[in-house]
């Protein structure tokens, strides 16, 4: 029967080997199809999921979102009128109204959730894929794609999608609330950061940036 | 019997890079000394450095902050000059008065039972590695995998406040403004994500 953890007498052949992530297993590396993956035999964790042709994908899903950055980030994302006084919010708007109010903290947590980290990831994966296709090395590139990493768990565009929701509930007995341009321009960016982050094979960018850099030393 | 000849990287003298998971070959430093993934640049441990002690303490934070967070007003209304705050518990019994009872359902999970949950969660984890509980390690992972993906989700109701506190604008017609919950809700959140993040889930498979 094959078992793909490693026995303790086995010699050690160091590439073809890997670790899982979160249960620090010694697992032999599989040349797996996109499509398949390979999961954790102790723990259960996703080691490997492969992407088909993921510098294309991913880098043509970013671009789409950053034509739908402005519009989502300035535009009006909620109208709300009572007795002919309206009234909207923006992105942006809703950060500057807690700082305005005195809630400094929470202005800076809703910044970095809903427009620093969302935006940052769509920029630094621009740069980074078009640096890996245009076979370009750069020595910011590692660090680069590591923030992105740091990133992936601050941005929670999708949490604010239900906020957003929430709030409708909550004023519909108060007012009249209409959907602005921002709202369908926010969907858009919320459904390209989530097919740019399922189209992102992590492990092959590494290992392109690693080729990268040892073509620029050779 | 199949666990024993399962052989982790760290007995093997091999430690991984959490940011990269390039497997590495272990120098011989002192285990306080600072190593760098040849790869990605990222510090590198074979375990996080005095991770139990760093989530043991950004669990009970959070906790504390979770008191504040409930019994303070998280929001005032002023509709028609008649102020009216509400706790977090307060806009969930009124949306539940209003028959909005799946939006009433999603604000008590994110706001109320997930937070709680969260940091019960990494408490139990921390006692089951300190105090060497024999629990099923694989369901501990999951656990943990659980934990990591719901803690965004409590930031529902300070994403709430701000698209109110700005829609809401009407003077003395109608306006919203924050309350001191706000800030105790929201350090609680972030300082939840930390915990997580500082917690080690390699440590629960360590002998």
């Amino acid at each position: 029967m094959y078992q793909p953890w490693i026995k303790p007498r086995q010699k050690l052949i160091f590439p073809m080997l890997t670790a899982c992530h979160a249960c620090d297993l010694l697992i032999e590396k599989q040349d797996i199809l996109p499509g398949s993956k390979t999961v954790c035999p102790r723990c259960g964790s996703t080691i490997d999921d492969p992407k088909a042709d993921t510098v294309n994908k991913t880098l043509a899903v970013v671009i789409t979102g950053l034509i739908l950055w402005w519009p989502a980030n300035f535009m009006p994302i909620l109208t709300m009128t009572i007795i002919g006084n309206t009234s909207d919010n923006t992105l942006m708007g809703g950060v500057v109204d807690l700082y305005r109010g005195g809630f400094y903290w929470v202005s800076l947590v809703v910044f970095v959730c809903s427009i620093l980290a969302p935006s940052a990831k769509f920029f630094l994966l621009l740069i980074v894929l078009l640096h890996i296709k245009r076979d370009h090395y750069s020595r910011l590139l590692t660090t680069l794609f590591r923030f992105y990493g740091y990133l992936d768990s601050w941005g929670i565009l999708e949490v604010y999608m239900i906020a957003v929701l929430v709030s409708i509930t909550k004023l519909v007995d108060l007012a009249a609330i209409h959907a602005g341009l921002g709202l369908y321009c926010f969907v858009g960016l919320l459904l390209t950061g989530i097919l740019a982050s399922s189209n992102l094979d992590k492990e092959r960018i590494w290992e392109s940036i690693e080729q990268l850099c040892e073509k620029k030393n050779s | 019997m199949r666990e024993e000849k399962q052989l982790s990287a760290k007995s093997a003298g091999l430690l991984q890079c959490l940011d990269c998971h390039k497997l590495l070959r272990y120098a011989e430093i002192s285990p306080r000394e600072k190593l760098r993934c040849p790869r990605c640049g990222a510090a590198v441990h074979q375990r996080r450095p005095d991770s139990l002690t760093k989530t043991w303490a950004l669990a009970i934070t959070a906790l504390i902050c979770l008191i504040p967070a409930n019994v303070y007003p998280i929001m005032t209304l002023t509709y028609r000059g008649e102020p009216e705050t509400s706790t977090i518990i307060d806009g969930v019994i009124l949306l539940v008065k209003d028959q909005a009872i799946p939006i009433a359902v999603v604000i008590f999970i994110a706001s109320i039972a997930v937070p709680f949950l969260k940091v019960f969660g990494l408490i139990t984890l921390l006692l089951s590695i300190q105090l060497k509980w024999n629990l099923n390690p694989r369901q501990r992972t999951l656990l943990y995998r659980i934990i990591e993906a719901i803690g965004r989700w409590s930031m529902l109701d300070v994403f709430t406040v701000s698209i109110l506190v700005a829609l809401v604008q009407l003077g003395s017609l109608a306006e919203i403004t924050g309350g001191l919950a706000a800030t105790f809700f929201c350090a609680a959140v972030v300082i939840t994500i930390f915990a997580a993040m500082s917690f080690d889930s390699r440590l629960i498979w360590d002998e």
